[in-house]
């Protein structure tokens, strides 16, 4: 590894464990689809069991990075930026469900809003990855493409909560990968 | 021969190749454990130990063996010394490659 990289390593590591994103994607791809009633989805006790099912295997991928790729502690100052990201990402995505649900605006507002928190978190935390930019940009795209006029608000949030999940699941996949080319030697 | 430049003296302990990685990955976490060490920087078990080994002598580190589901576990942190001293020996590092860019350029 090149000095960079040597120093990334802490913060790469904790960002780009990215098989945590499938059960996460699958998560609000069920969470849409229930908000939507569509088939066996319409029922809570479904929600609740895919509740269930994603807190088992994320404690099993979480146990697999440990055994794997081991622990690390991140410093205060990279703590504290994770901190700062994330609560300033949730008050941009809620501003983005409350626009999508208020304001009568033909795009998507929640899956642009995710996207663009997303890809501003990965620049932050590991540096642009060409991933990163093509996955979450073409997220970014699809909400800010003016094509959600006769949609409703109830189907723009639910339908983002759909296009996130499987984006997050892709996304996850590349990241772990990443990771994999990241930590491979000899 | 030339002199070389004032000031300008690698820590040999450091230079070593395994030990800089070991201590670069350590300076911008504030722990990490053997198996992730192992990871980062492509050592092999024995030879990450006899660095570490090395590093805490030399008051760089700090080695904490523990337990954690009842599995034996490793945690080393880097001493207010050897943040000094990595930091110190990068800045080394960086004018040696400008003296030595600077050299090379043309008349």
């Amino acid at each position: 590894m090149e000095r960079k990289a040597l120093e990334t390593a802490g913060a790469s590591y904790y960002t780009l464990r990215g098989l945590f994103g499938i059960p996460l994607g699958a998560l609000l791809v069920c969470a849409g689809l229930g908000n939507l009633a569509w088939g066996p989805f319409r029922h809570l006790w479904v929600f609740w069991a895919a509740v269930a099912v994603v807190a088992l295997v994320s404690f099993w991928i979480m146990r697999y990075y440990r055994d794997s790729y081991g622990r690390v502690t991140q410093s205060r100052r990279h703590q504290t930026k994770v901190a700062v990201l994330t609560a300033l990402g949730a008050l941009m995505i809620w501003g983005g469900m409350t626009l999508d649900w208020k304001a009568d605006l033909p795009v998507d507002a929640t899956a642009a809003s995710f996207a663009a928190v997303m890809l501003v978190y990965y620049a932050a935390t590991v540096g642009p990855r060409r991933h990163h930019a093509v996955i979450w940009g073409s997220l970014l795209l699809t909400g800010l493409v003016p094509l959600w006029g006769d949609v409703s608000g109830d189907s723009k949030i639910n339908g983002g909560l759909i296009l996130l999940g499987l984006v997050t699941m892709t996304s996850g996949l590349f990241d772990h990968l990443a990771l994999k080319r990241a930590f491979a030697h000899g | 021969m030339a002199e070389p430049a004032e000031g300008l003296v690698l820590d040999r302990l450091i230079h070593e190749p395994g030990r800089l990685a070991i201590l670069t990955v350590l300076s911008s976490v504030k722990a990490a454990d053997f198996v992730f060490l192992q990871r980062a920087t492509g050592l092999t078990k024995g030879n990450l130990s006899s660095h570490l080994t090395k590093l805490e002598e030399a008051a760089l580190v700090t080695i904490e063996k523990r337990f954690v589901r009842k599995l034996p576990n490793t945690n080393v942190a880097l001493t207010a010394l050897g943040r000094k001293r990595i930091a110190a020996h990068w800045e080394q590092l960086e004018r040696l490659r400008s003296l030595s860019e600077a050299s090379a350029q043309p008349e």
